[in-house]
């Protein structure tokens, strides 16, 4: 017994299963490239992108310390509203129509039996295609005088609108194009969502005598609840962030910054005008943004999906 | 709604009626694409457009292939390639280490990888760019590369959830027949996961052959260039011939849709994988 009172007294939670230790060797060597990577091109830049907010950077001169002056400065600028503005236009004005269409394509795709890999095949296309590709197709079918979208406008009685340099419609031009591009993607987690769905709901409620309308009001539209925060959530993510490479190549922000998203003016700010401090807070903000919102939609969850 | 469509012709009709317009606003673009690459010049500019080239430009192609410069297709399949490969040697030997290996701090670490998976990587370009030029990488493979397949903080995940479903009993008797770790990664876990391997090479494929951000960034000379800078290069310049410019689209967009004839099965499976990262 007195030995025992010999061992110094260790604090509980020093002490760890031995099993827990054993293969830290391998550990090493599986794990190893994986964490250098990722601790100097993941985990530091999260830091050091704070830190640098708080200095005023044009790369060609050294840092200059301004403490929060880049984030006060971010609610001063005349900029700022434009920005907050067409980032919601065009997050807003893609996502409901992304939603919605996602839904019906999925139904629709999911009740075709003969070539259902065929006509997959097709809808999921522009899904493949790179941002970039897909932008320099779509600028050359926006274009006023030879593109196809005038061409079809004014067969149906319009007049030629041209689309990327006008400042009413540049934005609804890249909304349309980012709907065509993102649909499949939407279309292919509905699809998995509605598969998760029993068929023997659909079956009873046809006994019973229900119309497809109500079918779908009543039994598909509350169940596919948790695929619609998903797609909600991921649509979002990929537009706030992911709309950089459509917007370089087709409008570059303009015309008159009619078209400017935060994402895009945090490439320019950086890349462009060399304020990397400034950008930096940019980002930061944008990101804090969405995460609160993230956090908010997922709390809402159990308000409106029904798992 | 499992396919069950009532004998009354008339939603019947309407299905397909819907179906075949959806069909056509996502090929119209592709189509006018091809057809307008094989234009000449001044076929590409009359009004009203027409769809059948006449005559058919074939050499639109060669044009653009020289426009754009093999050295440019060439990066981009070493860009591409490479990231495959690291990333999901990383990914997966990463993947394995948290599903079978017991360490201090191992599912701490875990939930460090899972929480940053959810941060953007378009927050953390400015400072990545900035350890790049520090670490003197800038405009160079080890630069462009690298950071992509630092990326990985999602494939290990994938991996890690897939390789913990392969039961324990398999590695009971592989470790009884005296196998270690990195014999039983190789000759148990990775052939047992071809599918998800399959799925993941392909998306992340597809990824890095569309990366245009950050080649943006890093790339700063003709040398190391990528396909998405180039086209984009070229759809902003305003003397080019659209009909080469459609053409060199339609290059970049050849091994993916290549790809996707093949194995539209594992792109999707890719796509819905990488649904669940959010």
């Amino acid at each position: 017994m007195e030995s025992l009172k010999a061992i110094p007294a260790v604090k509980a939670r020093s002490w760890v299963r031995p099993s827990m230790q054993r293969d830290w060797p391998w550990a090493i060597l599986f794990l190893g490239p994986n964490l250098v990577l990722f601790a100097v091109f993941m985990a530091y830049p999260v830091f050091y992108g704070l830190y640098i907010s708080l200095f005023d950077w044009k790369i060609i001169q050294p840092p200059r310390w301004v403490g929060l002056d880049n984030y006060i400065h971010f609610f001063h600028d005349p900029l700022t509203p434009k920005l907050i503005w067409q980032s919601l236009y065009y997050a807003i004005g893609s996502t409901i129509p992304l939603v919605a269409l996602a839904l019906l394509c999925a139904v629709m795709l999911n009740a075709v039996i003969h070539g259902r890999y065929v006509w997959r095949g097709i809808y999921f296309l522009p899904l493949v295609t790179s941002p970039v590709a897909a932008a320099a197709v779509w600028t050359w079918l926006y274009a006023k005088d030879q593109g196809l979208i005038n061409y079809f406008l004014v067969k149906l009685g319009g007049s030629r609108i041209d689309w990327l340099f006008d400042t009413t419609w540049a934005m609804p031009a890249l909304i349309i194009m980012t709907i065509w591009k993102l649909l499949p993607f939407n279309t292919i987690l509905y699809l998995a969502g509605l598969q998760e769905i029993p068929a023997h709901l659909y079956e009873a409620a046809a006994i019973d005598g229900a119309s497809r309308w109500r079918q779908f009001r009543d039994i598909t539209l509350p169940l596919v609840t948790p695929t619609t925060f998903l797609v909600l959530l991921i649509t979002i993510l990929n537009l706030l962030f992911g709309s950089f490479d459509i917007i370089n190549v087709m409008t570059q922000g303009g015309p008159l910054q009619s078209t400017n998203v935060f994402i895009y003016n945090i490439y320019q700010n950086a890349f462009q005008y060399f304020r990397m401090g400034y950008a930096s807070a940019q980002a930061y903000i944008l990101f804090v943004v969405v995460f609160a919102l993230t956090v908010v939609n997922w709390r809402l969850q159990r308000k409106w999906v029904h798992y | 709604m499992v396919g069950r469509i009532s004998r009354n012709p008339v939603p019947w009709l309407l299905l397909v009626l819907v179906l075949v317009a959806g069909a056509l606003i996502n090929l119209i673009p592709f189509l006018w694409t091809l057809s307008t690459s094989l234009k000449t010049a001044s076929e590409v500019f009359a009004y009203p457009p027409k769809w059948i080239p006449r005559p058919v430009v074939w050499h639109n192609y060669v044009s653009a292939y020289h426009l754009v410069g093999g050295r440019v297709f060439l990066n981009s399949v070493i860009f591409s390639v490479s990231v495959v490969l690291l990333q999901g040697l990383v990914t997966t030997m990463g993947g394995f280490a948290f599903a079978r290996l017991k360490f201090l701090g191992r599912d701490q670490m875990f939930l460090v990888y899972l929480g940053t998976m959810m941060i953007p990587t378009q927050v953390t370009m400015i400072p990545t760019f900035i350890v790049v030029v520090k670490l003197h990488w800038i405009d160079s493979y080890p630069g462009l590369i690298l950071p992509i397949v630092a990326q990985g903080a999602f494939g290990t995940f994938l991996f890690r959830q897939f390789f913990l479903k392969i039961p324990d009993e398999l590695y009971e008797a592989a470790r009884l027949d005296g196998a270690n770790p990195w014999q039983q990664f190789w000759r148990l876990t990775l052939p047992l996961s071809r599918p998800v391997l399959t799925a993941y090479g392909v998306i992340t494929f597809l990824t890095a052959w569309n990366l245009y951000l950050w080649p943006l960034i890093v790339v700063r000379s003709p040398r190391l260039k990528v396909i998405p800078m180039a086209i984009a290069e070229l759809s902003g310049g305003f003397s080019q011939d659209r009909g080469v410019t459609m053409a060199a689209v339609s290059l970049s967009i050849l091994p993916i849709l290549a790809l996707w004839i093949i194995g539209q099965r594992w792109f999707v499976e890719g796509i819905a994988m990488s649904g669940m990262k959010a």
